[in-house]
């Protein structure tokens, strides 16, 4: 009964890729029709050159180095980031003239083109920092208005409860604003996840620094080994998807132990 | 005796209390009745520093001197029934927690969450963190609210032992019975009856 249910799960999640990578291979397929012959790799690889170019990838040498400094540039972006959009948030809620000075400026960042950020960035700092500080930008402003928008909408019959019987500051927080806050960070951090990876992999590409998947995206570009291209933009995109995933089961877990224990 | 003194208040084009005073004694059980929207919770509040008035003023007690019991339970979700004790305790009074449950009756639902207890068993919990918080006064608005008579009664005693003041809005006729002075409103703009 189990492995049947295990089997129907796991049918349905391999479905779409199966579609996908299906859908894939016809299109390699209509190219090569479209170039006679000739080769569609510089156009559009075949699902299978892609993986075997994934496979060589991987048994060299540099590929978890490339992988694990580009994993530390976004994830050390996203925590500067998001730490930076709670800290705003606290502040604009807290006081209307700060809100006043800072809302536009946050709305600014939101609406600069980031192609716009990574260059004058990469003006202003080396190019090993400018992911961190390009994937940190883009986080911010999403974790900004959650939290806000959080802090709106905490319960004001139990923030007034909190105050006629006493509770500090940090008893109001950690009971009450906490909580109240937790659907509102579970959703900026999922979004921001996929947006750090994005803007990061971008300021990779236009700023070449020397151990990074955006680096090795532009040379594969350069010498036109596009099945290298496809095959690192997958690792891109497995790895915003494994790390969005984990980030779910982790807040998951985290709002499941809160209604077990909070003591 | 505590009160309030030419006390003027509106809400919108609603007056609620119109150069309004009153006396109550700070002693036993005094119970405030009405019909409902009469401005009963307006003064409650006031005298708990939680309404603040137009003009006028509150006498013979502060905000801080007095435990105030919401109209609503406003309990947390995510806090178990004795932590809610707890939480308004001072940490060397935890103690005293399961105290102010048997006070209530809930002693038995200690380590329940308050999605597990009925509306008046919420209700019972509401009132035992009030109680816990303590005071000079205690004022409490519809403290008996889905909680059966004879329960109620129960529970007014035990609360009467205490020996701290309390002004209650009520309904409940076993409670009134059982109250030490009765104040009966009528309004907007709120009267006192008798």
């Amino acid at each position: 009964m189990a492995s049947a249910k295990t089997f129907r799960r796991l049918a349905l999640w391999l479905l779409p890729v199966i579609f996908w990578i299906g859908v894939w291979q016809l299109a390699a397929w209509l190219v090569e029709l479209s170039v006679e012959g000739r080769g569609n790799e510089l156009l559009l690889p075949y699902p299978l050159s892609v993986a075997k170019s994934l496979i060589r990838l991987a048994g060299e040498g540099g590929f978890w180095k490339t992988v694990a400094a580009s994993l530390v540039r976004i994830l050390s972006g996203m925590v500067l980031g998001a730490a930076a959009g709670i800290v705003l948030a606290v502040l604009t809620s807290a006081s209307p003239v700060l809100d006043h000075i800072l809302s536009p400026a946050i709305r600014v960042v939101r609406a600069t083109p980031v192609a716009s950020f990574i260059l004058l960035v990469l003006l202003w700092t080396g190019r090993d920092a400018v992911p961190v500080i390009i994937a940190a930008l883009m986080v911010l402003p999403v974790v900004w208005e959650n939290f806000s928008r959080g802090i709106k909408a905490t319960d004001p019959q139990l923030l007034e409860m909190a105050k006629t019987y006493r509770f500090s500051g940090f008893k109001t927080l950690w009971l009450i604003y906490i909580h109240s806050l937790r659907p509102y960070f579970s959703a900026a951090l999922t979004n921001a996840m996929g947006l750090a990876w994005k803007s990061g992999a971008a300021a990779e590409v236009l700023c070449l620094p020397k151990e990074a998947i955006g680096t090795r995206i532009y040379n594969s570009k350069m010498y036109l080994e596009i099945p290298d291209l496809f095959a690192w933009t997958v690792v891109v995109v497995s790895l915003s998807l494994i790390l969005e995933k984990l980030l779910r089961w982790a807040l998951s877990r985290w709002n499941g132990g809160a209604q077990n224990d909070w003591s | 005796m505590i009160g309030l003194e030419n006390a003027c208040l509106s809400f919108g084009e609603k007056v609620i209390l119109d150069h309004f005073s009153i006396d109550i004694p700070d002693s036993g059980v005094t119970a405030l009745r009405g019909p409902s929207g009469c401005g009963k919770t307006t003064v409650l509040r006031a005298l708990a520093g939680l309404q603040r008035l137009e003009s006028g003023r509150v006498f013979g007690v502060s905000g801080d001197q007095t435990a105030f019991l919401f109209q609503e339970n406003r309990l947390l979700p995510w806090r178990r029934v004795a932590q809610h004790i707890t939480d308004v305790l001072p940490r060397d009074r935890w103690n005293e927690a399961r105290q102010w449950l048997e006070l209530v009756e809930l002693e038995n639902e200690e380590k329940a969450y308050p999605a597990a207890l009925s509306g008046g068993m919420c209700r019972r919990l509401a009132l035992a963190r009030c109680l816990a918080l303590g005071g000079r006064l205690y004022l409490l608005d519809e403290p008996f609210a889905g909680i059966d008579p004879e329960r109620g009664r129960r529970i007014i005693g035990r609360i009467r032992s205490l020996n701290t003041p309390v002004v209650l809005v009520t309904h409940e006729e076993s409670i009134l019975k059982v109250a030490d002075h009765i104040i009966s409103f009528d309004g907007p703009p709120l009267t006192i009856v008798r």
